[in-house]
């Protein structure tokens, strides 16, 4: 199969994040963090040294501001539903996914806030800035923006947008789920101040995997409490980090396999992935472009402006349609719909019709985008 | 003869092994055993005494809290 759905989950993962989560399963899968035996202590070792990888990747200098979840969309829960108290004002951006609008949603029905949506103008940073300016208010306690459209492939200029927030005292928290692994992110000098990650998508870890990094002092309430293997004589949560959201049994072996993944990345380097994912995004553009039945809906993507996603719609056909033809016709594996992102389709007015996404990976092939050109070419 | 000193999480304990051993001081993980202060499942490091009042004051400097020691 040609896969193209990568913003979903990254597949085929590399061999070395299999062999790792293998070894794992195999050799080291006592409970970390728990027990005093040699096993025991192993697993902690291997689960520490992920901790230290994802630091090491993201330039934060403290592992413990590391923090495993099991998805992306649990980070922002834990910023969004710890931080934000009756009263409080929330910005997010025109383009969020649901992992960002619905708990903000359901904190507005039960809890009495309220959040402004910026709207994110394609190409036009100046002006996006001034959106999320305009959005302030007294109350404003946080930001929660995406770095990149997981529809459109939009990138905002979040540092900017970030540091503006920090002027105004307002708490800043980032969904980089598309991002991760593919553009750059150091934050040693960052206005982010919260990043949610997730693990399967750009770091080629296992499903199930998941970070939050704190690279603040303002820590959230917790949301979940339980066992976290020590002090456990002390029936209050802890309040340290990572401890205090790593409640439960982690995901050991997905968090090895994320090492793992993190290791993979590091040896291709980002930025060349980024530099080769978008030349497969732009080629697709081009091409799809001069098919004349094509729908596009973004300017042609580059690296100062996008993230390699690319939506599109073929006049006359619902996109679910094209994406299962290409599925069983031409064993092309591409995502229809809405994404789980109503505000970027409300946005780019696709919301009656969705749009068929295509995402890369470091797998991807420039035959495998000239597959899906000529596949697309050939849907009636 | 080692000290055990006592952190508040396995991830305290082996970042603030990493420091000391940065530090030229080698100290290893382990389970704070029952009677050796309160038993709270904790985890920590055993430095030998020589050792041990440089640690604590490497690890104060590098905002690890020490939650407390044994002999």
């Amino acid at each position: 199969m040609i896969y193209l759905d990568n913003g979903a989950t990254t597949f085929p993962k590399p061999q070395s994040v299999i062999n790792s989560v293998n070894l794992a399963l195999r050799n080291f899968s006592a409970n970390p963090g728990r027990g005093g035996h040699k096993l025991a202590i192993k697993a902690s070792e291997m689960v520490y040294n992920a901790r230290k990888a994802v630091a090491d990747f993201f330039t934060l200098s403290d592992p413990s501001n590391v923090v495993f979840t099991h998805n992306c969309t649990e980070a922002l829960n834990f910023v969004i539903k710890g931080l934000v108290k009756s009263g409080d004002h929330i910005i997010i951006s025109s383009l969020e996914h649901n992992a960002v609008s619905r708990p903000i949603e359901k904190l507005k029905s039960k809890n009495n806030i309220t959040y402004t949506v910026a709207k994110v103008v394609e190409g036009d940073n100046e002006q996006t800035l001034n959106n999320f300016r305009n959005a302030i208010q007294e109350n404003t306690k946080l930001l929660v923006c995406t770095y990149a459209s997981n529809v459109f492939g939009i990138k905002l200029p979040i540092e900017r947008i970030c540091a503006m927030c920090h002027q105004y005292g307002i708490l800043t928290c980032v969904d980089a789920a598309q991002a991760a692994g593919i553009i750059p992110i150091d934050l040693s000098d960052s206005s982010i101040d919260y990043l949610c990650v997730a693990g399967h998508k750009g770091l080629y870890a296992p499903m199930g995997t998941g970070v939050l990094i704190f690279n603040c002092n303002n820590v959230p309430d917790s949301l979940i409490e339980g066992g976290t293997g020590s002090n456990s004589n002390n029936l209050y949560q802890p309040d340290i980090l990572p401890d205090k959201f790593e409640s439960g049994t982690a995901n050991f072996s997905g968090i090895v396999g994320l090492k793992s993944g993190i290791d993979f990345v590091n040896r291709y380097g980002s930025l060349k992935i980024y530099h080769n994912e978008i030349n497969h995004i732009k080629h697709a553009y081009n091409c799809l472009k001069s098919i004349k039945k094509v729908k596009l809906y973004t300017n042609e993507p580059d690296m100062n402006y996008y993230a390699p996603v690319l939506s599109f719609n073929i006049d006359g056909i619902d996109c679910e349609t094209v994406s299962s033809i290409l599925s069983e016709k031409y064993n092309i594996a591409t995502r229809a719909g809405l994404h789980c992102a109503p505000l970027a389709h409300k946005a780019f007015d696709t919301f009656d019709i969705g749009t068929v996404r295509v995402v890369p990976s470091v797998f991807t092939t420039r035959n495998d985008i000239n597959s899906l050109i000529n596949a697309v070419y050939n849907i009636k | 003869m080692d000290n055990l000193v006592k952190l508040n999480s396995v991830t305290q304990a082996m970042r603030a092994r990493d420091i000391l051993r940065s530090n030229g001081i080698k100290a290893n993980i382990q389970r704070i055993p029952a009677g050796k202060g309160e038993h709270s499942c904790s985890y920590g490091l055993s430095i030998n005494n020589n050792n041990i009042s440089r640690a604590v004051e490497i690890l104060r400097k590098n905002n690890i809290k020490v939650s407390g020691r044994a002999i």
